[in-house]
């Protein structure tokens, strides 16, 4: 197709490719739609709703699967080289959008393309080649079972550096719905992307490209540029920087949020001893960066008191994040930091969510202890043990075949005691926030779009503050739920990273003002604030057009009926949350039970999707 | 006069170099300020990146007891109680 005159940051089309034969379009995009999606999960939305396949089944071939990248990608601006994932889930069977950060995002766009949407199914494994906008399938037969960093050593060796990779391990071949895509060790992690991938029969997408965006006021990009990194070295990221999103860990526990051993507990009497204070003590740590960030917020630890490595995929270390430690630590009772650690390498190097697997092994841990699965050997505390199970479940073999269809699944075959238990919310693990003495952050667990999704709801930011009572969340505070949610889909569609949110004194006007440098639009603060929740309806669109209905946004019952052992004031009931979600729907302008009506999908124009 | 345990997480702990203490305060009602105003001259790496003009620096927040996050330096303490110091951002 030749090149029409495009928007500033943007190619304005798309690449849309079958892999069933190879064959590929680059479809046009205008500026219109461009403005109302921006890019990453808000474009990634729109795109995956243009293709109508949201009654297929995540895994089938025509169930596509997007690359979406962002006006921002390729410019100074830190922390702006992500791409987002979208699909539906093969877990949820809802929207699943996950977002990574790596060359491959900067790669994927000089192919001269906003996005890549992939349907069909390769004839036999492969890796998809765009070079330059190019496509072909190579023969990927000779990676079949080997993990993640071995592959993208494998073809960057085979291709050359000036590609960029996109990978997925043993998990993601064998449809796992947990499993991640890999990139420079990191992972568009939740929600099963890697098995999408994985039944399309691709092991790897490698990009290569040369076609720049001009911008639309470069010199003022420059310097804004220059002076959000600049902002960026100041106190509000120094967390990241020093010791990463693990500093939750010892003050989560402290404040009996962190769940442990399948949310029996919010306090684990040894988090000590995995946590980064003390690990940063006993170990060598290194700090390693996304591409064009200047935060760093990777924290990578030595294994067994070896190197730390340098942060590549294949050197010695293993980057450790709060999910990584809670899951596969607390989660299940585990608290020697060299299982704990292996493990999270494991999951990296199989291509596992670390939080859905670490979820399934403790709900299945305690469902054995209660006599609902009868796997004896299944003890909370054992390291070895969990190390095994991550391996069965990425081979899914044995015990490891019925741990990998997820807890919400298992549940379904193990009964309504287990039911009870499962540690999901629309089939998506629950990550390390205690819903009962994080009670906002229960909420905006509850009504995710994704499933239980800390990434997309940031209200523990309302929990950590005096404008909430953390332990009796009362419905008037669910619109603090609602205004995270619209910054986090702003951002997620920008894309910029979160860890950047303290820096910004007003997001919605200064994101108002990056728009415009990079795209040439005169935007308001009031007009991204319509975006944001433009792309909030229409992921709920979409899980309402795949059969969502009101009873999926709830928590376990276990968080409704139980309080937390060490703090009784930690309570929530089935009629508090739901007071909360008819709260949390009235300050979207939704219907009381949360579906979005038709003349709000009039006013976002929405309503021809 | 107020008997205030003081607990330090993350950055603070590093740069308290202690995960807890005890201080005693002086006075009918000591407050939060009076409470970070001690720590800063007892704790100088602490008091240079942790306190500013007697109030936490940003990016860090105080809790009362595990229970109540205090933002207001003026909040009188009680007589016996715990004072948490930690990250504002628990994003993970």
């Amino acid at each position: 197709m030749e090149k029409t005159k495009s928007t500033p940051g943007y190619h304005s089309r798309y690449l849309r490719i079958d892999a069933t034969d190879g064959t590929s379009q680059l479809v046009p995009m205008d500026d219109a739609t461009l403005r109302k999606f921006v890019g990453g999960v808000g474009l990634g939305t729109y795109l995956l709703l243009q293709e109508k396949q949201w009654a297929e089944d995540a895994l089938a071939p025509a169930s596509p699967i997007i690359f979406v990248f962002s006006p921002l990608v390729g410019s100074p601006l830190t922390t702006s080289a992500k791409f987002a994932v979208v699909s539906k889930s093969p877990l949820t069977h809802r929207l699943n959008d996950s977002l990574a950060s790596s060359a491959f995002a900067i790669a994927g766009k000089r192919c001269g393309c906003d996005a890549i949407v992939i349907v069909g199914r390769a004839a036999e494994l492969s890796v998809l080649v765009i070079d330059d906008g190019n496509v072909r399938l190579d023969s990927a037969s000779h990676l079949h079972g080997i993990t993640c960093p071995q592959t993208e050593r494998e073809l960057k060796a085979h291709y050359g550096n000036g590609f960029e990779l996109a990978v997925i391990g043993p998990a993601g071949e064998k449809q796992v719905p947990f499993a991640t895509i890999s990139h420079d060790g990191r992972h568009a992690g939740r929600g099963g992307s890697g098995a999408v991938l994985g039944a399309k029969n691709i092991k790897a997408i490698a990009v290569r490209g040369t076609q720049r965006c001009p911008w639309a006021h470069p010199g003022e990009l420059q310097q804004l540029s220059k002076d959000l990194s600049t902002r960026s070295f100041g106190p509000a990221t120094a967390k990241y920087r020093e010791l990463g999103t693990a500093t939750n860990l010892l003050a989560f526990n402290r404040l009996d949020a962190l769940p442990t051993r399948n949310f029996q507990s919010g306090h684990f009497e040894k988090a000590e001893a995995i946590s980064p204070e003390q690990l940063s003590e006993s170990r060598q740590r290194t700090r390693a960066y996304c591409a064009c960030c200047t935060i760093g917020c990777e924290h990578i630890y030595s294994l067994d008191n070896g190197d730390a490595g340098n942060g590549d995929a294949d050197s010695g270390g293993v980057r450790i994040e709060y999910e990584n430690l809670f899951a596969l630590g607390p989660m299940c009772g585990i608290s020697d930091p060299d299982k704990v650690l292996a493990a999270s390498r494991k999951c990296d190097e199989l291509g596992l969510d670390t939080i859905s697997a670490g979820g399934t092994i403790a709900f299945a841990i305690e469902c054995a202890s209660l006599g609902l699965l009868d796997e004896p050997e299944l003890k909370f505390g054992d390291g070895d043990l969990l190390l095994e199970l991550l391996d069965k479940i990425a081979a899914r073999k044995g015990l490891g075949d019925r741990l990998a269809i997820g807890s919400r699944n298992l549940a379904e075959q193990l009964g309504e005691q287990a039911k009870a238990i499962a540690p999901q919310v629309k089939g998506l693990e629950l990550p390390g926030y205690e819903p009962r003495s994080l009670q906002l952050m229960g909420l905006g667990l509850a009504v995710g779009t994704r499933g239980a999704d800390h990434n997309r709801s940031g209200a523990y930011e309302a929990d950590f503050s005096d404008r909430v009572d953390r332990l009796n969340a009362r419905p008037e505070d669910a619109v603090l739920a609602v205004e995270t949610e619209d910054r986090a889909a702003l951002m997620d569609s920008l894309i910029i990273c979160k860890f950047l949110r303290g820096v910004f004194t007003d997001l919605f006007a200064e994101s108002a003002d990056i728009l415009r440098l990079t795209t040439g639009w005169n935007m308001t603060a009031d007009e991204l604030r319509t975006i944001a929740r433009r792309i909030v309806a229409a992921r709920k669109l979409f899980n309402q057009r795949a059969g969502w209905d009101p009873s999926e946004d709830t928590l376990p019952q276990r968080l409704l009926n139980e309080p937390l052992p060490e703090n009784p004031k930690a309570r929530l009931s089935e009629e508090k949350l739901q007071s909360l979600i008819v709260a949390y729907n009235r300050a979207r302008d939704w219907s009381d039970d949360g579906h979005v009506p038709s003349d709000q999908l009039v006013e976002l124009g929405l309503d021809s999707m | 006069m107020a008997e205030c345990k003081v607990e330090f997480f993350g950055i603070p702990r590093q740069r308290a170099q202690v995960a807890e203490l005890t201080v005693h305060l002086e006075g009918s009602s000591p407050t939060l300020s009076d409470l970070l105003q001690r720590l800063a001259g007892e704790l100088p790496d602490f008091g240079r990146d942790c306190v500013v003009d007697n109030r936490l620096a940003d990016g860090y927040i105080a809790n009362r007891n595990g229970e109540e996050f205090l933002t207001d330096t003026s909040t009188p303490l009680p007589s016996i109680c715990t004072i948490l110091i930690m990250s504002a951002d628990a994003g993970g």
